[in-house]
């Protein structure tokens, strides 16, 4: 293969951000300052993510430009590369308040979300096992470490060896998985696995296909993979929970819906049931135990759960995915998700033994802060699906799908899911006006910069609520 | 045209401001933006209305679609505007009159609480009221039908630390609410049938889908005439308007008189081409609109709030423009809303005057020889009862209810023809009975005299409206409705103008024997033995309060007393229930420990396996 600069040009973002997070090792070796290495990482973003546009990324006519085996950029991967980097770097933002008063080394952090960056662009361009894996690792590895980096409160610590552990263990999975398709079939590549699976197909390739089914529930938290979900969320400080809730999960249903994209028919129908059965236990196991959470980190986490069982209705529902539904519903999972985390990071400090993640720091607050206190009442609006929000749409969609592909059951799991989850949100939103209650967070500043960034948040969550023609369309482009 | 958008735009903005900003405001800002947001969308309207009548062919249209909300398969949801000599004529008439409503309105509600309250809500109702005539669905139109009635609810209900206003609302709003329901469901067979929502597109295709009383169509029209007859207070859902008189007088003016009671009728005139499939609901339009015009009127005879005889005059006005949509002089009912619209609001507003001159005293029992303390409000009053007595010549009225009552008669509808005779004779009665007896005889308040500018200023131009002038202003409605035939139209011209002078001049002649000076031929009916039985049953509005009261009222509470303890609430009891159970179920797994979470995803995986294999066994024989 000839491997000339064209080659490499589609790759643009990947290799900005692994660019960036040189650059900011560089510069911590050189000398540490926190500015200097926060605004190399927004640079290096937001050039990343300026490439996507200047590459055409979008353009209608976008052919799927293979990158030696490896890797395929298509606009199924630059969609989800945007949506990562969109999301990393709103993470940034929120990192930087946050690790301000954080007493030590600061500035490694941001190499970490560099690192996981990169690994997640990889994750949703890849066309082979081998890419899968490197991404794979290339994203959760950095987040290990970033959860368990603010390591002086004991939970935070915990939290990151717990991920490590649980998911290496997935890990395994995978790589079993892989080397049992591998073993049956002999191929590597996404774009040979339909046909050599349907030549030498066997119950041990399905198998194979059902383990790295199983590592990607896993990293999804899907029930019954989903037990370590609160733990984690909860000690994670809160900027890094926004990005193990965007774009980590972002990254992992690209590579799903592409994976699944490339095996038999005859497997899709074997792991359709299956799948089902997952996504129901999901919403149910993921309502159920939000409703009596009072630490609204935990109570996101569980409500994740639910959400990802909500998105699988449009994985399996009919007879092939339906992309356009769990497009727009991420979009719209995405951007409230990170308003969600981001107020809880506008009110944190990595100073603190704890984050402001205890529903009682918010009690009162729309009149301490009521623009935050609005605009967080409007993400849970958005979270609980009503009308008017982001939220809707992206429900609506997942209903449309279950509606044509005639899939009750799931339909009434998401109808029963979305009932439970009022109560909990609505729980949330009660409190943020609340005067009589005594707040512990009186005097805990919000941070500017992230209070600003949640307010765009909101102002898109209301955008593709009110109006979300233009967004709808042009996820209809892509494929 | 293009901005036709704004002239929804401006009060959603004022309500928005005043919603927000609320106590901030000073009551003088308050009437600005109040006053003022509904002066700008006025103004658009008449640019609107120039640029339209100037470019647009006779009969034609504009839509503006502003966006489209959602559109998924067969559903499209726009939100689009929909602006032809209908709906031209309907936002002049609530911009236009609302204006003037809301000038008389910064005087009238001066240094009550609730000031900015007071205009927020009535933003909020000409916004609603705009997007119902301008709709151009029937989503779009309905989301404008619950605004008003909203409003209206919010409205009656403004004083509501008495519970008897409290009270009123929630009855117009309960009784609306049933027209409310089966106008939806008539909105539902037609998007089942048709498959839209688009009124254009539903006036074409009903035709072809339908054949005329197509039980279909009946069906549809049955229950679209539901919904108007609710909001139009017509029988058999008059019942709230009268209560509805317990909000501020301007609300009465703008609401219960001249625009949203007005609502029914454009909803008829709107989907006129669904009624036309269905002859016998159209007539049934008219035979509802003579009967409430008769009950209407004897109630209107014995009552002593000021205000309440308006409101039996406004059911009675109403019904005549039902009685001209049943007997299909679509002009003629689009004629006398106009109308209506003027004098109605004009007599309103001069209650108002009426009131507060008279330190908020209503019972018209109480005042007396008020013409000399308020000639202007007296002068008011006479050109607005002629109007509504339809003087002749003289008055609006006169020009707009002849129209009705001649194309009745050429409809061969003789029947409906005759009652409306009756009922203009009684018309003229009560008005002039009213007028008698508040503004004549001795003087048994004392009365203040009544100043400032937007207090005269409203009252003026509505004055000068409710003459024969306002008969000048033409309705753009060629084309958009259709026009009025009869072989007989020319012949009986004649026949019927001079018979309805007659029945006015008689019923003036009536109320002057009766209501002038002593009263005591009308004390002596009133006080002989069938007078004492008849008249508390006219004053209730002919006792169909007490009647539903029995038919409807006590029996929901005899239910509801015997399900005190809410039987059905306990099966819904067990949802939270199952909700517990659920969490502390699933609370045992999460215990915090690795080998616990490591053995939960190994046990998983073996299941998800197992499951894998016994599908692909089954799969593959």
């Amino acid at each position: 293969m000839n491997l000339s600069f064209e080659t490499f040009l589609p790759l643009a973002p990947v290799i900005l951000l692994s660019l960036t997070a040189v650059l900011v090792m560089l510069a911590v070796s050189i000398k540490r300052n926190h500015c200097v290495s926060y605004w190399i990482t927004i640079a290096g973003q937001l050039a990343a993510l300026v490439s996507i546009f200047a590459l055409d990324g979008f353009a209608v006519d976008r052919v799927a430009t293979p990158v030696t085996d490896l890797i395929l950029i298509d606009g199924h991967a630059y969609f989800y590369g945007a949506l990562v980097i969109f999301a990393s770097l709103v993470c940034t933002v929120f990192l930087r308040n946050f690790i301000e008063s954080y007493g030590n080394n600061k500035e490694e952090v941001y190499m970490l979300l560099l690192i996981a960056a990169v690994g997640g662009l990889v994750l949703v361009s890849s066309s082979h096992m081998a890419g899968f894996f490197i991404g794979l690792e290339l994203l959760s590895v950095p987040v290990y470490g970033m959860v368990a980096y603010t390591h002086e409160r004991s939970r935070s610590l915990e939290a990151g060896v717990k991920y490590l552990i649980l998911s290496a263990a997935a890990s395994a999975f995978l790589l079993f998985g892989m080397a049992l398709v591998y073993a049956q079939t002999g191929t590597m590549l996404f774009a040979d696995l339909a046909d050599k699976l349907a030549e030498h197909g066997g119950y041990l390739a399905g198998f194979g296909i059902a383990m790295i089914v199983i590592a990607m529930c896993f990293k999804l938290s899907l029930a019954p993979f989903h037990l370590w979900t609160p733990d984690v969320y909860q000690g994670a400080p809160a900027p890094v929970g926004a990005l193990l809730a965007t774009a980590s999960k972002l990254a992992i249903i690209a590579i799903l819906i592409r994976f699944l994209g490339h095996i038999t028919s005859d497997l899709t129908a074997v792991l359709q049931p299956v799948l089902a059965v997952i996504a129901i236990v999901s919403i149910a196991v993921g309502n159920f135990l939000a409703l009596t959470q009072t630490n609204l980190k935990r109570m996101l986490a569980y409500s994740s759960i639910a959400h990802m069982g909500y998105l699988l209705i449009a994985l399996i529902a009919g007879n092939s995915v339906d992309v356009v539904s769990a497009n727009v519903y991420l979009l719209t999972y995405v951007v409230t998700s990170l308003a969600a985390f981001g107020a809880i990071s506008a009110l944190s400090h990595g100073g603190n033994a704890l984050d402001a993640e205890e529903v009682n720091h918010y009690r009162g607050l729309f009149y301490r802060s009521p623009a935050l206190a609005v605009a967080l009442t409007l993400v849970m609006l958005s979270l609980a699906g009503i009308p008017l929000t982001a939220g809707f749409i992206g429900k609506f969609y997942i209903f449309m799908t279950g509606v044509t592909t005639s899939s009750w059951i799931l339909l009434a799991a998401l109808i029963i899911g979305s009932g439970l989850g009022l109560y909990y949100y609505l729980r949330v939103m009660v409190a943020l006006y609340d005067r009589t209650g005594n707040s512990q967070a009186d005097n805990v500043p919000a941070a500017r910069a992230s209070v600003a960034i949640v307010i765009l948040l909101v102002v898109l969550v209301l955008w593709l609520g009110v109006y979300p023609q233009p967004a709808l369309e042009f996820i209809n482009t892509l494929h | 045209m293009n901005f036709l958008y704004l002239t929804f735009l401006f009060p959603a903005i004022g309500f928005l401001l005043l919603a927000t900003l609320r106590t901030r405001l000073s009551e003088n800002l308050a009437a600005v933006i109040g006053v003022g947001s509904i002066g700008l969308s006025a103004l658009t309207t008449v640019y609107v209305g120039i640029d339209f009548l100037n470019n647009v062919e006779q009969g034609g249209k504009y839509v503006q679609t502003l966006w489209t909300w959602m559109h998924v398969g067969d559903f499209n949801a726009s939100f689009g505007l929909h602006l032809d000599g209908l709906s031209l004529t309907m936002l002049g008439v609530i911009t236009g009159v609302g204006f003037f409503i809301h000038l008389f309105a910064s005087w009238y509600m001066r240094g009550e609480a609730g000031y900015e309250r007071f205009f927020s809500y009535m933003n909020l109702f000409v916004a609603s009221m705009v997007l119902l005539v301008l709709g151009d669905n029937l989503g779009l139109l309905y989301l404008g039908w619950e605004g008003v009635g909203l409003c209206s609810y919010l409205l009656i209900g403004f004083y509501y630390s008495d519970r008897a206003n409290g009270e009123a609302a929630i009855k117009a709003f309960t009784v609306t609410r049933v027209g409310d329901v089966f106008m939806a469901i008539g909105i539902f067979i037609i998007f089942q049938q048709l498959g839209t929502l688009d009124i254009q597109q539903i006036l074409v295709l009903a035709p072809q889908k339908w054949s005329e009383g197509d039980p279909m169509v009946v069906a549809a029209s049955l229950m679209l005439l539901g919904g108007a007859v609710g909001k139009s207070a017509q029988l058999p859902l008059q019942t709230w308007l009268a209560d509805a008189m317990a909000g501020p007088t301007p609300v009465s003016a703008l609401i219960h008189a001249a625009t949203m009671v007005t609502a029914g009728v454009y909803l008829i005139a709107r989907t006129h081409t669904v009624f036309e499939l269905a002859p016998d609901v159209l007539l049934l339009v008219g035979v509802v609109g003579a009967i409430t015009l008769l009950i209407a009127g004897f109630s209107a005879l014995v009552q002593t709030d000021i205000k309440r005889v308006l409101a039996y005059s406004t059911m009675s006005q109403i019904g005549y423009m039902f009685l001209a949509l049943g007997v299909g002089a679509w002009d003629a009912a689009i004629f006398h809303l106009m109308t209506h619209a003027f004098f109605k609001a004009l007599l309103f507003l001069s209650a108002g005057a009426v009131i507060i001159a008279c330190h908020h005293e209503q019972n018209i029992f109480k005042m007396g020889g008020l013409w000399k303390k308020i000639p202007f409000v007296y002068a008011c009053f006479l050109v607005g009862g002629g109007a509504l007595a339809a003087f002749p010549f003289l008055t609006v009225g006169f020009f707009s209810k002849d129209a009705i009552l001649l194309q009745a008669y050429a409809s061969g509808h003789t029947n409906l023809f005759w009652a409306g005779l009756v009922g203009a004779f009684f018309t003229s009665i009560y008005t002039f009975r009213l007028i008698f007896i508040v503004f004549h005889g001795e003087e048994k308040t004392h009365a203040h005299s009544i100043h400032g500018f937007s207090y005269w200023l409203p009252l003026g131009v509505l004055l000068v409206l409710s003459t024969f002038v306002g008969s000048f202003i033409h309705q753009p409605l060629e084309g958009v409705l259709p026009a009025f035939t009869s072989a007989t139209l020319e012949e009986s011209k004649h026949f019927v103008e001079i018979l309805a002078i007659a029945t006015g001049l008689i019923g003036l002649a009536f109320a002057f024997v009766f209501f002038w000076g002593e009263r005591r031929i009308a004390k002596s009916i009133s006080e002989s033995g069938l007078g004492r039985l008849l008249s508390p049953v006219l004053r209730d509005g002919c006792g169909f309060d007490w009647l539903y009261n029995w038919l409807f009222v006590k029996p929901y509470l005899f239910i509801a007393a015997i399900n005190r303890h809410d039987a059905i609430a306990k099966l819904f009891d067990l949802i939270p229930s199952l909700a517990k159970l659920g969490n502390s179920a699933m609370s045992v797994t999460e215990n915090g420990r690795v080998r616990w979470y490591a053995t939960s995803i190994a046990l998983g995986a073996v299941l998800v396996l197992g499951a894998v294999l016994v599908l692909q066994v089954t799969f593959t024989h």
